[in-house]
């Protein structure tokens, strides 16, 4: 079926074939070669030298990768438990989803950084692709979805996460997808809706934030579709209940996790309220407000229109820092498209204002604000929004020169982002990527043999891991390590300056200010031409 | 960018000077004409300015200097008020008014005239919520 629509534009009529959502129709039309270049460009931005950018596998993804490998060739975690549903790693107890997957992709390329970083890549392209699929479901407008689907792709926010070991990418997938086949599931009135709630499941056992945000979300969805719920449920009575059941079961290691000393201390130790200033002497209404002004004023910072669009989060890992988590020339269309949906109010104008307004109530109970990671998932209403708000500006402004003009500022502003992420951002954010890392590990594996013993510094966060990681450690050697982050084998890790009172040569990794009595063999710099470590014979 | 955020013409101006010096070197070694399509005074002039200008509508901003509970009444008064234009046009005048500084006010002045704007629109969002509120009621019963 070949429908003719006439774009935005009267110089530029596009033929677009009706796209079904389940599969896309290969016809001689636009809408292939379009969601194809989209696909390519997500695939291109995403995979592109995806294990040397960042430079540096950091704590947490050396931890996920080994975490992974020892899964993959023992079946433990490093502490030798069977099969965890929860992995203790740096006692921050990391939730089992991306490693599993990480088991995965390390079979299949080996371990290595871009094997750590794929199954981000891999769900951040086919956040795309659902993306698309669900803003066709909700508009029937080719236009909006492709257009959502292209900001998604080059967004700035979802490029960064998808481009290192981030858990919450991977969860905003089964969100993205559970959303969907519900809303589908709900339409059609079919049990692919069991589906979607398996991958609302999957998500909670991917990362934190989900834990707040599908409750909430889920009330809204039965507010919202109530009637519709109530068909399915005449019609799958039995299915629901059997299903039902089954889930709970699903959810009860979770459960069990989460309220586990382990799960809350995760919890106690990210919480909002180690900002706010109370003592037990504080009355209880001054603690209630002071609490409830906090918590206020963290909710709100993920609307700040400099994090938005001019600095983005101050934590080097979780953006550039010289642009926002948005484009500024999406700002107006941003502006336009929130304006016109409060307006409106057609149902998918609904259902991601109250997605915006959900997202970012995770990061606000937790410090520091705003969280870009946290807030991942208010990337996917506000780039509705901003194809939104451009839609109908395209439909009022339908000249060539307005069409030519915001082309001109897309591929500008993206343009800036890829410089500034390949050429800036490697020379300036090298230790929040743990730069020099990887080439100090190297360099002890290379050398260790000529030494009886190795004297690393505590300055090295997490050496262990990245000897785990880049050395040749056997997973059943290493969940025999009671303390590792101490010392193991020949290895020992110290907070001050170390002195050899022995005979014995020693190999010792030091900080940049000490000058130990010995034979200075090495210096490590990052990408930024800071020195990082002296390594010394003594 | 300025004193607790109330930037001016003059931190516009030098955070333009201090940009094209740090970020040109950082670009060394690629061709002149991609390194000056980003790195230009015109650029990073507009973008400074557009930082400054809509720092002060930036919520952070307001919740230094305002209660972040009026936050919502704020928002509604600028969403649902009948003249916007008239309302935008107020505010952005002040703000340009701030920004090109031209009576050098202290930072204490800035900051009662900034905490009156909000607190006003706040008030107004307010009257304006209940009496919808209460026009409501009287619609339905």
């Amino acid at each position: 079926m070949v429908w003719r629509f006439k774009s935005s534009s009267r110089h530029f009529p596009v033929i677009i074939s009706f796209v079904r959502y389940r599969k896309i129709q290969l016809n001689k039309d636009l809408a292939f070669p379009l969601i194809l270049g989209i696909i390519l460009t997500t695939f291109l931005v995403r995979f592109f030298a995806l294990g040397n950018y960042p430079k540096s596998l950091y704590g947490d993804e050396v931890s996920i990768g080994y975490e992974a490998y020892s899964i993959l060739k023992t079946g433990r975690d490093t502490f030798g438990n069977f099969l965890p549903f929860s992995f203790r790693s740096y006692e921050d107890f990391k939730l089992p989803s991306y490693i599993y997957a990480t088991s995965i992709s390390e079979f299949l390329f080996g371990r290595n950084a871009f094997a750590v970083r794929f199954p981000s890549a891999l769900f951040g392209t086919l956040t795309i692709i659902t993306f698309i699929t669900l803003l066709l479901l909700l508009t029937r407008n080719k236009l909006l979805s492709f257009l959502g689907g292209l900001f998604l792709a080059t967004s700035a926010w979802h490029t960064h996460f998808s481009r290192a070991a981030f858990e919450s990418n991977m969860s905003l997938f089964f969100i993205l997808a559970g959303t969907f086949l519900i809303l589908h599931g709900l339409n059609k009135n079919s049990r692919v809706l069991f589906l979607g709630l398996f991958f609302y499941i999957l998500s909670l056992y991917t990362y934190h934030s989900p834990r707040i945000f599908i409750p909430f979300f889920l009330l809204f969805l039965f507010v919202m579709y109530k009637r519709k719920f109530l068909s399915f449920w005449q019609k799958y009575k039995k299915a629901t209940l059997v299903v039902g059941i089954m889930y709970i079961i699903a959810l009860l290691p979770y459960f069990q996790y989460a309220f586990s000393p382990g799960g809350l201390i995760r919890a106690r130790s990210e919480s909002f309220m180690r900002d706010v200033k109370i003592t037990s002497s504080t009355p209880f209404y001054e603690s209630i407000y002071k609490a409830g002004n906090r918590l206020l004023e963290n909710y709100f910072s993920y609307f700040s229109l400099e994090f938005l669009f001019f600095h983005g989060d101050y934590n080097g890992r979780h953006s550039v820092r010289e642009i926002g988590m948005l484009y500024l020339w999406q700002m107006p269309f941003l502006l336009y498209g929130i304006y016109k949906g409060i307006k409106e109010k057609r149902e998918e104008d609904l259902l991601f204002i109250s997605w915006l307004l959900i997202a970012p109530v995770a990061g606000a109970l937790a410090s520091p604000n705003p969280h870009a990671l946290r807030g991942l998932n208010m990337v996917l209403p506000l780039l509705y929004f901003i194809s939104r708000g451009f839609v109908v500006f395209l439909n009022r402004y339908r000249s060539l020169h307005f069409s030519l003009f915001c082309t001109f500022l897309f591929v500008y502003f993206f343009y800036q982002y890829l410089h500034i992420y390949y050429i800036h951002y490697p020379k300036r954010s090298g230790p929040d990527w743990s730069d020099g890392y990887r080439e100090t590990a190297d360099y002890i594996r290379t050398h260790e043999n000529d030494y009886s013993k190795v004297v690393i510094t505590a300055n090295f966060s997490k050496a262990y891991m990245y000897l785990f990681f880049y050395g040749n450690f056997d997973p059943n050697q290493v969940q025999k390590y009671k303390n590792p982050n101490e010392s193991f084998d020949k290895y020992l890790f110290v907070r001050n300056s170390y002195t050899n009172t022995s005979d014995e040569k020693i190999l010792y990794v030091a900080r940049e200010i000490e000058t130990p009595l010995g034979k200075h063999l090495e210096t490590i710099r990052n990408s930024g031409n800071d020195i990082v470590f002296e390594i010394w014979e003594i | 960018m300025g004193d607790l955020g109330f930037c001016t013409i003059v931190d516009i101006a030098n955070t333009t000077y201090t940009s094209l010096l740090s970020d040109i070197p950082a670009d060394f070694g690629m061709p002149f004409f991609f390194i000056r399509l980003l790195h230009n005074k015109l650029s990073i002039f507009s973008w400074s300015t557009l930082k400054c200008f809509f720092q002060y509508f930036d919520i952070e901003q307001i919740t230094q200097f305002l209660p972040p509970v009026l936050i919502p009444y704020i928002a509604y008064f600028l969403i649902r008020i009948p003249k916007k234009k008239v309302i935008y046009s107020l505010l952005g005048s002040v703000y340009i008014f701030f920004i090109l500084d031209p009576f050098h006010w202290n930072l204490g002045t800035k900051i009662i005239i900034y905490q009156v704007l909000y607190f006003g629109l706040s008030i107004l969002g307010g009257i304006l919520f209940t009496l919808r509120l209460n026009k409501r009621k009287l619609v339905h019963g």
